[in-house]
């Protein structure tokens, strides 16, 4: 790694610590989430249970662009050098291919749970999560859209800004798909709660990581990541919310 | 070789390693998968058949978009000798036997008989459109492991030809995960022989797709006027059952 890389992964990973940090740490407790809810419900008109669900999401979207941006200008990389898409049938149909590979590929990796430890309960799992479990409190139209506008953040940050950043630095592919995977799956794990939840969150954003990195790879842009994380995040969002209803009814009011 | 088609070809490796689980899972929540029963209610068609025909023309579809995707050249038309498919159509009258033996073999090491198996619901029905869709599915996963996978493993990514038949072997037993373990081993020894077929025959995908359309068919033509044996899809679930029995 040259040291161009070695001070580009520093700061995404301090970037990374300090977009978790701004997402979790201020509502950690539970006295503060009250008097927060109650605080923006009477002064905005909006129902309680929509407080967290909507400023958690709008901080987790802030948090990742102005990681991005650090990242971006550390790297000295162009937004538009990243966005930029030739659009091709080759390249389309690699969007489609990737898309079913990533639900095939997690598909397998819980078949492979469940053959280990038949009793688990993944769906359960996934939609207790508790920033899913926010997001299950809302209408039935935004459960798609917030996810999906999480899942495009976070795949801008970690396959355009870090991985593009290590590319542009002549890291090799394997490398900086290793080094921006491992940093997006410690991420995910971090927002989880038990030993089940972070593994099956951790298997998916393995095949995440190394598809969509690959991906990025072949077609010189994040764009088509973004839209197969976008996708694969609101499909399984919904998914695990369906085979998971008693889970997902108890969301905290 | 450059970096992007080293990156397409293990994008479209990882892409087309595990399609047929997927699309079982998925199917088994939308028609009530790829063997279920059908409900008590009278229907035009019976879900199993329905479940089928789903997943050849899902597996089909995946197996066009990776073999138009992946950096290769096919020739379908490389001169191949008559006696290799001759060959291909006795291994696939084989295969059935030989996949009953490797149960038998595994049960008997955990000292159980292989009781005497009755066919799948579905085969021996006459269901010209189960027929089709075994045919098809054959064809699918001939594509994506050996046409596909087995090449890229071998040709392009410079594997040993020993190691890419194995792992191409073992990926698609584990596509069977989902009727259990004991017919991921019986998958994966076939998967060995439709490998060795491919490369002792000319590297031309034909050669074991041919193999496995006989075996499928023999499965579910053949097999169930004779008394029934377990194979392929047709015995998945009673050998399934078995493995629950014996490891319970």
């Amino acid at each position: 790694m040259t040291r161009d890389a070695v001070v580009l992964t520093a700061t995404a990973l301090a970037a990374t610590v300090a977009w978790l940090a701004l997402y979790r740490l201020p509502f950690r407790r539970n006295r503060t989430r009250q008097r927060v809810r109650m605080a923006v419900a009477s002064r905005t008109g909006l129902p309680g249970r929509y407080v967290f669900p909507v400023l958690g999401t709008l901080i987790y979207l802030v948090g990742g662009v102005l990681a991005s941006a650090v990242v971006l200008y550390a790297g000295d990389l162009s937004l538009t050098g990243l966005l930029a898409w030739h659009v091709t049938p080759h390249g389309a149909g690699l969007l489609l291919l990737t898309a079913v590979g990533a639900s095939a590929l997690t598909a397998f990796a819980m078949s492979t749970l469940y053959a280990v430890r038949p009793r688990v309960d993944v769906p359960g799992a996934v939609s207790g999560v508790r920033w899913i479990t926010e997001i299950l409190a809302l209408p039935r139209r935004w459960r798609y859209a917030v996810p999906a506008a999480s899942a495009a953040v976070e795949e801008f940050f970690f396959r355009g800004a870090f991985l593009g950043g290590l590319l542009a630095t002549g890291t090799p592919v394997w490398l900086a798909i290793a080094i921006s995977g491992a940093a997006f799956t410690a991420g995910q794990v971090l927002l989880t709660e038990t030993a089940l939840q972070a593994t099956v969150l951790a298997l998916s954003s393995v095949v995440l990581a190394v598809l969509c990195g690959l991906l990025v790879t072949v077609e010189g842009s994040v764009l088509p990541a973004i839209a197969v994380h976008a996708s694969f995040a609101a499909y399984y969002t919904q998914t695990s919310a369906r085979r998971a209803a008693p889970v997902a009814a108890a969301v905290p009011r | 070789m450059t970096t992007r088609t080293l990156s397409l070809s293990v994008l479209v490796l990882l892409c087309a390693a595990f399609p047929a689980q997927a699309f079982r899972l998925t199917l088994a929540g939308v028609v009530g998968g790829t063997g279920a029963r059908a409900g008590a209610a009278p229907r035009r068609l019976d879900r199993g058949v329905t479940g089928q025909v789903a997943f050849a023309v899902a597996l089909i579809a995946t197996a066009t978009l990776v073999a138009v995707l992946a950096p290769m050249r096919w020739d379908l038309l490389s001169p191949v000798g008559w006696h290799w498919y001759a060959v291909a159509v006795a291994f696939g009258c084989l295969a059935p036997a030989l996949e009953w033996g490797a149960a038998a073999a595994v049960l008997a090491v955990r000292h159980r008989r292989l009781p005497g198996i009755a066919l799948h619901r579905l085969a021996g029905g006459g269901s010209v459109l189960v027929v089709l869709a075994a045919v098809g599915a054959a064809a699918a996963e001939e594509v994506l492991f050996r046409g596909v996978g087995l090449h890229l493993l071998e040709r392009v990514l410079g594997w040993p030809a020993a190691a890419a038949v194995a792992v191409t072997a073992v990926v698609y037993g584990l596509n069977h995960l989902y009727f259990g373990p004991l017919t991921v081993a019986q998958k994966a020894l076939t998967g060995v022989g439709f490998g060795v077929l491919y490369l002792l025959g000319g590297h031309n995908v034909l050669v074991p797709l041919v193999a496995h359309v006989v075996q499928n068919v023999v499965v579910l033509t053949l097999l169930p006027r004779m008394g029934g044996m377990s194979a392929e899809r047709s015995g998945a679930r009673v050998l399934r059952r078995v493995w629950r029995k014996g490891s319970s």
